[in-house]
C-alpha cells in the first residue's frame, strides 16, 4: 500500500518536475501556443537536457550514484527557486487560461481525464512478460543496488571493462535510478508504475496538443480523436507497433520515442505549418531531439528520418528558409551520435569504466 | 525483425516487413485510406502533415529499394521496422473518423451511427493486446509471486552478499529486474542463443562455454552433459544456486551432481551447489581512483 503511494506520488512529482522544466523554455515564448500541456512535455525533454550536463561528467569519471542524486536535487532546488521568481505572473495567466477552459467545459475535461486514468489503471494493472525489461528494469536496479553508474552488467550483475556505448546517451535510466535513489522506492516498482503511467499521460498529452492543433477550439472532435486514439492502442497489437509498446512496457525508452517522442515532432511541424516565421517551435523541436537521445539510442537514427519525413513538404510548400535550417539544425545531433555508434561499433574507440 | 534479413530477401523485405509489423492488425491499409480520403476532402493543413508527408514516406522508408542501399552500410535488419512508426498511422485514422463524424454527419442520429461503426472497424481490423487474457498485477512490484519469493529464499539461504545463480529463462529475466543483488550465470544473449540454438563463432564460443553447459543442462534439459563438465562450469562461473522447475526432467541429474535441494516455491526448486573455491563477489572500489582525482 505505502509503495503504491509511493508510485502515485512519484507521477505527480514527475509531472511537476517537467512542467517547472517547461516553464523556464516556454515563458520566453508566451504567446507562441503556450499551455500546462506543452509545458510538460517540453519540460520532459528540457529536463534530459540539463540532466545530461550533470550526468556525463560524474559518469565519466567513474563516481557513485548517490553523488549524480545529490548534485541533482541542487540542481532541481536552483531550477524550481529560479521558476519561482521568474515565473510567477506566468503560472497565474497559465492556471487563469486552464481554469477558464476548464469552467467552460466541465464534462470535456472530465472525460479526458477519466479516459486517461482509466487507461492507467488498465496498462498499470497488467503483468507483461517483455524480454527488453530485463536490460531497462534491471539497469536501474542494478544501479541503485551498486550505487554506480553503467559499470555493471544488467543482465548478470558482473563488472564491466567499459560502457556499453549502445546505451551510453541514453540517460533515461540513469535518471530513473537517480529517482530511485532519491525516494528510495524500489526501481521494478518506480518504472512498471509511475514511469508507465508518465508515458502514458505524456503520450495522451501529445495526442491533446495535436487534436486542438488540428480542430482549434473544438472540444468535441479532440475528445472523438483522443478516444479513439485509446482504443487503437489497445487494438493495433502486433510486437512491433508503437501502440503495443505503449501498452506492454510503456516505460521502455523505444516506448517512449514512439508514442511521445514521434507524436512530439509531428504536433511541431503542424505548429511549423500555422507560423513558419515564429522561432519558438525550431527551439522546441530541438530541445527534444537533444532530450530524445537520452530516451533510446534508436532516437538517433529515427528522428532525422521522421524530420525529413514531416518537413520536406513544408520547405517546399512554405518555401522559407527557416523551415530548411530549422530541420538541418535538429537532424545533426542524430546524425553526429549516429557516426559515433558507428566508430565504435568499428572498434575506433572504446570507453572504459576505470582509468588506463 | 529476428525472422527475415534484407541480405536473403532483397527488394521483397519491405513488403514482408510491412507484413510482419501489421500481424493480424489492418491499420497501415485503414492509413492508406484515410491518407486519399484526406487527399480529396481534407483541407491544406491536414494535406500538409499527413498526405504530402505520405509521399516522402513512399518514396523513402517504404520504398523498396531503401533497405537495401542501408544494409550495404549498416546492419539494419532488427530496426529497420522502426522506420515505419514515422507513419502517424493512429492520429491518420483518428482524424479521418473526427471529421466522417463531424464534417460528413448532417444529423444527431448519423453522427452516432459513424461513432459505433468506427468503433467497430477499429476492433475488427485489429488484435486486442489482452486476446490471451488479462493477468492482474498480485503486488506493486508487477513481478511473479515466485520471483519475490525465489529471491527471498536464495538470501535467506547464502551467507554472502551477491550469490550467483542459474535460473531457467523467464525467471532469470525477471530476477535481476527485482533483486539486484541476485547475480546471473548467462546474459540474456546466452540463454537467446541457446533457445533459438543460433551458432556462434568459435571465439565467442569458448569464451561462454561455462555459462553454455550450464544452459544446456537447466535450459535444454540436456542429460548427456558429463555431470564432472557440468560442475566444473558451476565451479568456473561460481554459480552456487540452481533454479528450475519443479516439473523439471533434470531435477535427478542435479542431485547426482551433488547439488543439494536447499528450498522450494508453488512451482520452482532451489539447489545448491558446494563451490569447490567460493569467490566472493566484492563491488569495484573506486575509492583510489577519486583520491587521485582521475
Amino acid at each position: 500500500m505505502i509503495l503504491a503511494a509511493q508510485s502515485i506520488l512519484l507521477i505527480i512529482v514527475n509531472l511537476i518536475i517537467y512542467f517547472v522544466f517547461g516553464s523556464i523554455i516556454t515563458q520566453r515564448f508566451k504567446g507562441d501556443n503556450s499551455s500546462i500541456s506543452l509545458n510538460i512535455v517540453l519540460g520532459f525533454f528540457f529536463m534530459f537536457v540539463v540532466f545530461d550536463i550533470f550526468c556525463f561528467p560524474v559518469m565519466l569519471k567513474w563516481r557513485p550514484l548517490s553523488l549524480l542524486s545529490h548534485i541533482w536535487v541542487g540542481v532541481l532546488a536552483v531550477v524550481f527557486l529560479l521558476a519561482l521568481i521568474l515565473n510567477r505572473k506566468y503560472y497565474l495567466s497559465l492556471y487563469r487560461s486552464f481554469s477558464e477552459r476548464f469552467s467552460k467545459n466541465r464534462l470535456f475535461y472530465s472525460l479526458i481525464i477519466i479516459l486517461v486514468i482509466l487507461q492507467i489503471l488498465i496498462i498499470t494493472g497488467a503483468y507483461y512478460f517483455t524480454l527488453d525489461a530485463s536490460y531497462y528494469v534491471a539497469a536501474v536496479t542494478t544501479d541503485v543496488t551498486t550505487d554506480t553508474i553503467s559499470i555493471y552488467d544488467p543482465f548478470t550483475g558482473d563488472w564491466l571493462d567499459h560502457f556499453e556505448f549502445r546505451y551510453f546517451f541514453a540517460t533515461y535510466t540513469t535518471n530513473n535510478a537517480v529517482m530511485c535513489y532519491l525516494f528510495k522506492i524500489p526501481p521494478v516498482t518506480y518504472m512498471k508504475i509511475s514511469m508507465t503511467a508518465v508515458s502514458l499521460i505524456l503520450s495522451n498529452l501529445c495526442f491533446y496538443m495535436t487534436g486542438r492543433k488540428l480542430f482549434g477550439k473544438s472540444d468535441n472532435k479532440v475528445a472523438v480523436l483522443m478516444f479513439f486514439s485509446v482504443i487503437m492502442n489497445f487494438f493495433f497489437s502486433s510486437i512491433y507497433t508503437p501502440a503495443e509498446f505503449l501498452v506492454t512496457r510503456s516505460y521502455e525508452g523505444k516506448a517512449m520515442l514512439g508514442n511521445i517522442v514521434l507524436p512530439m515532432i509531428f504536433y511541431l511541424a503542424v505548429c511549423v505549418y500555422e507560423d513558419s516565421k515564429s522561432l519558438s517551435a525550431y527551439i522546441w523541436l530541438f530541445i527534444v531531439v537533444i532530450g530524445a537521445t537520452a530516451l533510446s539510442n534508436s532516437a538517433n537514427m529515427l528522428l532525422p528520418v521522421m524530420i525529413f519525413v514531416m518537413f520536406t513538404p513544408l520547405i517546399i510548400l512554405k518555401k522559407d528558409i527557416r523551415i530548411f535550417a530549422g530541420a538541418l539544425i535538429s537532424v545533426i545531433p542524430g546524425f553526429i551520435l549516429s557516426l559515433m555508434y558507428v566508430a565504435y561499433v568499428k572498434g575506433l574507440f572504446v570507453i572504459y569504466t576505470y582509468p588506463r | 525483425m529476428q525472422s527475415i534479413t534484407i541480405a536473403e530477401e532483397g527488394f521483397a523485405y519491405i513488403f514482408k516487413c510491412i507484413a510482419l509489423y501489421s500481424g493480424s492488425c489492418f491499420y497501415l491499409l485503414l492509413y492508406l485510406a484515410g491518407l486519399v480520403f484526406l487527399f480529396i476532402k481534407g483541407d491544406r493543413k491536414e494535406k500538409a502533415v499527413f498526405v504530402y508527408p505520405a509521399f516522402v514516406l513512399l518514396l523513402t522508408v517504404f520504398n523498396p529499394l531503401l533497405p537495401v542501399v542501408i544494409d550495404h552500410f549498416f546492419d539494419i535488419n532488427d530496426e529497420y521496422y522502426r522506420f515505419i512508426w514515422t507513419a502517424p498511422v493512429v492520429l491518420c485514422i483518428g482524424v479521418c473518423i473526427v471529421k466522417l463524424i463531424f464534417e460528413f454527419s448532417k444529423t444527431d442520429a448519423r453522427k452516432v451511427t459513424v461513432f459505433v461503426v468506427s468503433v467497430l472497424v477499429i476492433m475488427a481490423a485489429g488484435s486486442f493486446v489482452y486476446s490471451d487474457g488479462y493477468r492482474r498485477i498480485t503486488n506493486a512490484y508487477k513481478m511473479p509471486e515466485e520471483v519475490i519469493e525465489v529471491s527471498r529464499l536464495i538470501h535467506l539461504n547464502s551467507e554472502v552478499e551477491y550469490p550467483r545463480a542459474a535460473c531457467d529463462f523467464e525467471l532469470d529475466m525477471e530476477l535481476r529486474q527485482y533483486d539486484g543483488k541476485i547475480l546471473s550465470t548467462a546474459t540474456r544473449e546466452e540463454y537467446i542463443n541457446k533457445l533459438n540454438n543460433i551458432e556462434v563463432d568459435d571465439f565467442i564460443a569458448e569464451k561462454q562455454k561455462h555459462p553454455n553447459r550450464i544452459l544446456d543442462v537447466i535450459v535444454l534439459n540436456k542429460k548427456d552433459v558429463p555431470i564432472e563438465d557440468f560442475e566444473e562450469s558451476l565451479n568456473a562461473t561460481n554459480t552456487e544456486y540452481v533454479v528450475v522447475s519443479k516439473e523439471s526432467p533434470i531435477l535427478g541429474y542435479l542431485k547426482k551432481a551433488g547439488l543439494e535441494k536447499v528450498a522450494s516455491t508453488g512451482a520452482r526448486v532451489i539447489y545448491r551447489y558446494k563451490l569447490k573455491d567460493p569467490v566472493v563477489f566484492e563491488l569495484a572500489d573506486y575509492t583510489g581512483v577519486w583520491e587521485a582525482g582521475l
